[in-house]
C-alpha cells in the first residue's frame, strides 16, 4: 500500500544570508568548529603562548612599560636558550614573570666593567643597548644549570635593576617579538 | 540508557561527597592556602572604605599572625622593612592605611613547599603583587612565608621574608 502525501508541497526554506553569517549553513558543524577552536585557543594561550603585559622600565627601549607580548614556551622545547634571547623568567609560578635578556650561558664567567659586559674576558657586542651607565660587578661564574639575565635599560641605577644568575627551570620561554 | 544514567548519578554523588569531605575536613595544605589568600585580602585597602571596615581588616590581618611574628622585607630598589611582633604589625598597618588611599594586594602562585604536621611547621613561597591607588603599574615581590600550627588557633604565620629573584653574585 502506498502512502501518498496529498498536502501541497512547500519549497525548502532558504537560509537567509544573516542566518548563514551568524551560525553557518549547518549549525551542528558550526558548533563543532567553535568548540574545537575554543579548545585550541585555550591550549595555545594557556600552555604555549603565554600573554604578558610588560610592567616597568628595565627592558627599555626594547620593550616599553605597558607593552603586550607573548612568552613562547615552545621555543625551548627543542633547544636551549641562546645568548641575546629575551626570555620570560618565572618567579614562583607563571602568573608574574621577569622579562630579561640572556647574556651569559652555563659555565661562562661574566663581568661588567664601566657598563661594558665581558664574557670569559671578551667584550660582548650588544647592539640592542641604547643607554649604558658605568655599572661594575666582580667576575661572576654562571653555574651549569644557570643563565645570566639582565635588562636592556642599563642607563638606570645599577641598584634599581634586577639582574643576575637564574635557574634554567625558571626560564619559561622566549619573547615572541 | 538507564544504565548510563545510573553510572552518571553514582559519579555525581561520589564527586559531591569528595567535595563535601574536602570542604568539611580540609587538608593542612588547603588550610594554609586559604589563610594566605585571606591575608592578601585583608592587606588590601579598598578605596572609600570607612574607618570601621579598615579596623576590622587590620584585626583579621593580625589574627592570622603569631604573636612573635617577624617580617623582613627588602623590596627591590626600596627601603627594607623589619617588623617584629603582632602589635608592631598592627601599628605599621594603621600607619600605612592612614597614608594610602587604596592598596590592592594579591598573592600569586602560592606554593606550599613543605609541611611537617608532627612538628606543626610549614613553609610556602608566593609572589606578592602590590598596586597602589588607581595606578596601572604594580610592584612584584617574591616572599617566603613560614607557618606554625597552634593547637588552639590552627595555622598562623610566624615569619615573612622577601627573597631575591635573580642572584647578582
Amino acid at each position: 500500500m502506498e502512502n501518498i502525501d496529498s498536502s501541497p508541497t512547500e519549497p525548502p526554506a532558504k537560509s537567509s544570508w544573516l542566518r548563514v553569517l551568524a551560525i553557518g549553513a549547518n549549525p551542528r558543524t558550526t558548533v563543532v568548529r567553535a568548540l574545537i577552536s575554543a579548545v585550541i585557543l585555550v591550549v595555545l594561550f594557556r600552555f604555549v603562548m603565554l600573554p604578558v603585559r610588560v610592567s616597568g622600565i628595565s627592558m627599555q627601549p626594547t620593550y616599553r612599560n605597558g607593552t603586550i607580548n607573548f612568552v613562547n614556551r615552545a621555543a625551548f622545547w627543542f633547544r636551549e636558550p641562546r645568548r641575546s634571547d629575551v626570555v620570560g623568567y618565572a618567579i614562583t609560578g607563571q602568573s608574574a614573570m621577569l622579562f630579561k635578556r640572556v647574556i651569559a650561558l652555563p659555565g661562562e664567567t661574566i663581568q661588567i666593567r664601566d657598563g661594558v659586559v665581558f664574557i670569559n674576558e671578551r667584550e660582548l657586542d650588544e647592539p640592542y643597548l641604547k643607554y649604558r651607565a658605568a655599572w661594575n660587578t666582580k667576575p661572576i661564574a654562571v653555574g651549569t644549570n644557570e643563565y645570566f639575565l639582565i635588562g636592556d635599560n642599563r642607563g638606570m641605577s645599577q641598584g634599581d635593576h634586577d639582574f643576575g644568575r637564574g635557574l634554567r627551570e625558571h626560564v619559561v620561554g622566549k619573547a615572541l617579538w | 540508557m538507564r544504565r548510563v544514567f545510573q553510572i552518571v548519578l553514582v559519579l555525581v554523588v561520589l564527586g559531591a561527597g569528595a567535595w563535601l569531605w574536602k570542604t568539611v575536613f580540609p587538608s593542612d595544605q588547603a588550610r594554609i592556602l586559604s589563610l594566605l589568600k585571606a591575608l592578601a585580602n585583608d592587606a588590601t585597602l579598598p578605596a572609600g572604605e570607612g574607618n570601621f571596615g579598615r579596623i576590622r581588616r587590620i584585626e583579621r590581618l593580625t589574627s592570622s599572625l603569631s604573636p612573635d611574628v617577624a617580617i623582613l622585607v627588602a623590596p627591590f630598589g626600596g627601603r627594607s622593612v623589619e617588623i617584629s611582633g603582632r602589635d608592631e604589625v598592627m601599628q605599621a598597618a594603621m600607619a600605612a592605611r592612614g597614608a594610602a588611599t587604596s592598596i590592592k594586594v594579591e598573592f600569586l602562585d602560592i606554593v606550599v613547599t613543605s609541611i611537617d604536621p608532627s612538628a606543626g611547621a610549614a613553609d610556602a613561597v608566593l609572589t606578592a603583587k602590590i598596586q597602589a591607588g588607581t595606578d596601572r603599574d604594580f610592584g612584584i615581590q617574591p616572599l617566603k612565608v613560614s607557618l606554625r600550627k597552634d593547637k588552639e588557633f590552627g595555622w598562623r604565620i610566624s615569619r615573612i621574608e622577601s627573597t631575591r629573584i635573580l642572584n647578582p653574585e
